[in-house]
């Protein structure tokens, strides 16, 4: 069999064995040889957990560099400051927050629809190895000279674009995967519109994904060739390398690496309350479909069209973003109405909503961001009236110098760490289908509290950063006078966010551990409403067994049969 | 929530995925692709107007190098006619004429080949070097050597199910599969005919 190769349908007795079928290697070689998604899940996991942890630590370096606290030199110049800068950024969403998404993703959905596994379990771990090793080259190229900055080693920085592709290419490979199992691996009755919340938010943001990062492959492809000739022209120009791949962290493209968490969050809140979200289902779908389109940002790109962050689609963007998140709180003030009663605590529901009150923050401050842009058009209004322009240009002052201002880092980090907050609610919610066991409570409890407090700390310091005037691109190392007290703040949220990780690491590595001594719990602890809730926990290798699956007549399958509702009572 | 579906419910018997998985998978890839292209002739395309507007009456192209046409259309009506045999070949594997088949194959990596060598041509002929001298070269190299790179993966792809169309019991058992390869190659042609005319016939 190739990388390309299909699943046989379940009930054809003679078809060819699947990766899922045939009994694997234990150990190592296991691990090294596996398709199976659930394997592979994990895996994208514990790696994107751990390479967090260490872009965190670049992170909290970065702020005390800032903080210019007496003594605590971190860097030894500017160049190596920026280094870090550019490390941190790509390593933030490209290391951490979507690889966490994708390995959810990848363990989860195929659950979630109903499928024995994914539609090319070869190519999705060749997706994995191509990602890890990638990874892996990324932080060794940046550690021997090079990154996205000019100063260093010129074959060290080629090393950096070319590492940098081959993770963007692997998470993309990982991508393509997921969305061919959610359009092909469903059974009857799973239409797309009946996805669960979760998995759907994934078809949206992963097509995106798939939209606008070949762009920024593009982009390194053509700095890297630039970079090879005997001078660069312009491309491969050190001052001009992050740049060019600046606006996959800014907005509107960052938001849709928090899109998954919308469709956590939705998918906890309906188990919380014990109620599907049935009245405003459909305006559910259509607000993560509209927040996914106008999260595309391949076109706004400020190194060749710096007119970019004034164009009525990048103002737009801003304001529809926010737009989605009050209507998403209104739908699910409407679930919490029409539950008549109070969800039930639990650690995963307070990661989730500790997740949606930074997602919150993350849409103000984008809207704020935007109205820079806006200011413009609200001149050109009063352009007949000196007074009422002189009056705007007051008022709206603070907002147009936002731009370029540490308010751009502000809002990467809100939204990784709203995106971070989510797979953490994921991690804890699915906990009994990834490792066996119910993720503690009081670790849910403390995650929530000291990340989402953190988070907030470190982007809300950035707002008011760029409010105090602190450009995002470092000219200088140091937080010019006057904001070091907020670069102080920002390094005490980081090291909440580092303690929270932690917490979630041990988590995870004592979920890994009880899994291989074989840990078991029931199938549905929480009274949980989709398919994957129907599949043992943890689910054997093709997920279901012999056991043929609930027929499909809603988002929520489990909750149309007798059975279920049963089982909900017992376990409340 | 409802719990109205009867006890007596029949279950769904089975977990039956759908077909045309691969096609569904090159769909996504080939979108990937043409994302990419677009991102490169973006680039090009707004890097060539400012160029143009800040030196009006300035040649894109630098001094000594020669953009012929010739090759290049000639690389478009190869192209054009490999489009006719991949669909040859997809007709022939589903009658399970494995004669044709193979003929058709055979003759769609031809042009294939040919394209890839009138390339090389090309870039001889051109004289364009990436001396940090001109903006253009390193985007005209980037992207139609990414076309390259992209004949190249889809003449695999092509190998691949052909190999195994052809070793099956009856070629239409991979129809998914060749199908899906002649869809990659549709749209590698496709690329080139934006890359023919953005990059060679406007220059």
């Amino acid at each position: 069999m190739t990388a390309t190769e299909t699943h046989a349908p379940a009930t054809d007795e003679h078809a060819p064995a699947t990766p899922e079928s045939l009994p694997s290697p234990g150990g190592l070689a296991g691990l090294l040889s596996s398709g199976d998604h659930k394997t592979l899940g994990r895996m994208w996991i514990l790696a994107s957990l751990l390479l967090g942890g260490f872009v965190l630590v670049c992170g909290l370096l970065l702020h005390i560099e800032r903080a210019n606290l007496p003594g605590l030199e971190v860097f030894a110049g500017i160049e190596s400051f920026r280094q870090f800068f550019t490390l941190y950024r790509v390593g933030l969403i490209f290391l951490f927050v979507a690889p966490l998404w994708i390995g959810l993703a990848t363990l989860v959905v195929p659950l979630q629809i109903g499928a024995r596994g994914v539609a090319f379990p070869r190519a999705a771990a060749a997706a994995f190895w191509g990602w890890l090793t990638g990874a892996g080259i990324l932080v060794a190229s940046w550690a021997i000279d090079g990154g996205l900055v000019g100063g260093g080693e010129q074959r060290a920085v080629e090393l950096s674009l070319l590492s940098f592709a081959m993770v963007v290419l692997s998470l993309l490979a990982a991508t393509a995967v997921l969305l061919t199992t959610m359009c092909t691996q469903r059974p009857a009755g799973m239409s797309l519109e009946r996805m669960p919340l979760f998995s759907w938010s994934m078809l949206v943001a992963g097509g995106v994904w798939l939209l606008s990062l070949p762009v920024l492959v593009a982009n390194l492809v053509i700095m890297w060739v630039d970079l090879r000739g005997p001078g660069a022209v312009r491309y491969g120009a050190g001052q001009n390398l992050y740049e060019q791949v600046s606006w996959v962290f800014d907005q509107p493209q960052v938001f849709v690496f928090a899109i998954p968490a919308i469709g956590v969050v939705g998918e906890i809140l309906q188990v919380a309350f014990g109620a599907p979200q049935q009245r405003r289902w459909g305006l559910m779908l259509s607000l993560v479909g509209l927040a996914g389109v106008f999260s595309f940002g391949a076109d706004l790109q400020r190194f060749f069209s710096p007119t970019a962050q004034t164009t009525p689609l990048y103002v737009a963007s801003g304001i529809v973003v926010a737009l989605v998140v009050v209507a998403l709180l209104g739908g699910w003030a409407d679930l919490g109405r029409a539950a008549r009663r109070l969800p039930r605590p639990s650690g995963y529901l307070a990661v989730a909503m500790s997740a949606l009150g930074v997602l919150v923050f993350a849409a103000i401050v984008g809207f704020i961001r935007v109205l820079g842009g806006a200011v413009g058009f609200l001149r050109s209004f009063a352009r007949h009236n000196e007074s009422w322009q002189s009056d705007l240009d007051r008022a709206l002052a603070p907002l147009d110098d936002l731009r370029g201002t540490m308010a751009g880092a502000g809002l990467l980090d809100l939204v990784a760490m709203a995106a971070v907050l989510g797979a953490v609610a994921g991690l804890f919610y699915w906990s009994p289908k990834i490792f066996g066991r119910r993720a503690s409570h009081a670790a849910g409890f403390g995650v929530a509290a000291i990340v989402g407090a953190g988070g907030l700390l470190v982007g809300l310091m950035g707002l008011v950063a760029g409010f105090l005037g602190q450009p995002e691109r470092p000219s200088t190392h140091f937080a010019s006078s006057g904001a070091e007290a907020v670069a102080v703040l920002a390094v005490i949220g980081v090291i909440g966010v580092l303690l929270g990780l932690g917490v979630v690491v041990i988590v995870a590595l004592r979920g890994a551990t009880a899994l291989a001594r074989g840990a078991s719990t029931v199938p549905d602890p929480w009274g949980g409403h989709t398919m994957e809730w129907f599949a043992t926990s943890p689910p054997p290798p093709d997920n279901f067994g012999a056991e043929p699956v609930v027929p499909v007549r809603s988002p929520h399958p489990l909750w149309d049969t007798p059975a279920a509702d049963a089982d909900e009572k017992g376990d409340s | 929530m409802s719990g109205q579906a009867a006890a007596t419910e029949v279950v769904t018997p089975a977990i039956a995925p759908r077909r045309r998985t691969l096609q569904v998978g090159t769909g996504f890839a080939a979108a990937a692709v043409m994302m990419y292209f677009g991102g490169l002739l973006g680039v090009y395309f707004s890097e060539r107007a400012e160029f143009l507007r800040a030196n009006p009456g300035g040649s894109w192209i630098p001094a000594g190098s020669r953009i012929e046409l010739t090759a290049p259309t000639v690389m478009a009506w190869t192209l054009l006619l490999s489009v006719v045999t991949m669909q040859w070949v997809v007709h022939a594997t589903k009658r399970d004429d494995r004669r044709h088949t193979l003929i058709a194959l055979v003759v769609t990596a031809m042009f294939g080949v040919a394209v890839i060598n009138q390339t090389a041509f090309q870039y001889r002929q051109m004289e364009l070097a990436i001396d940090g001298g001109s903006l253009a070269a390193p985007l005209i190299y980037t992207i139609s050597g990414s076309h390259l790179a992209l004949v190249v993966v889809a003449l695999a792809y092509l190998f691949v199910m052909a190999v195994r169309a052809l070793t099956a019991p009856a070629p239409s058992v991979h129809l998914d599969g060749m199908s899906a390869a002649a869809m990659l190659w549709h749209v590698m042609v496709f690329v080139y005919l934006v890359i023919w005319v953005g990059l060679f016939v406007t220059k």
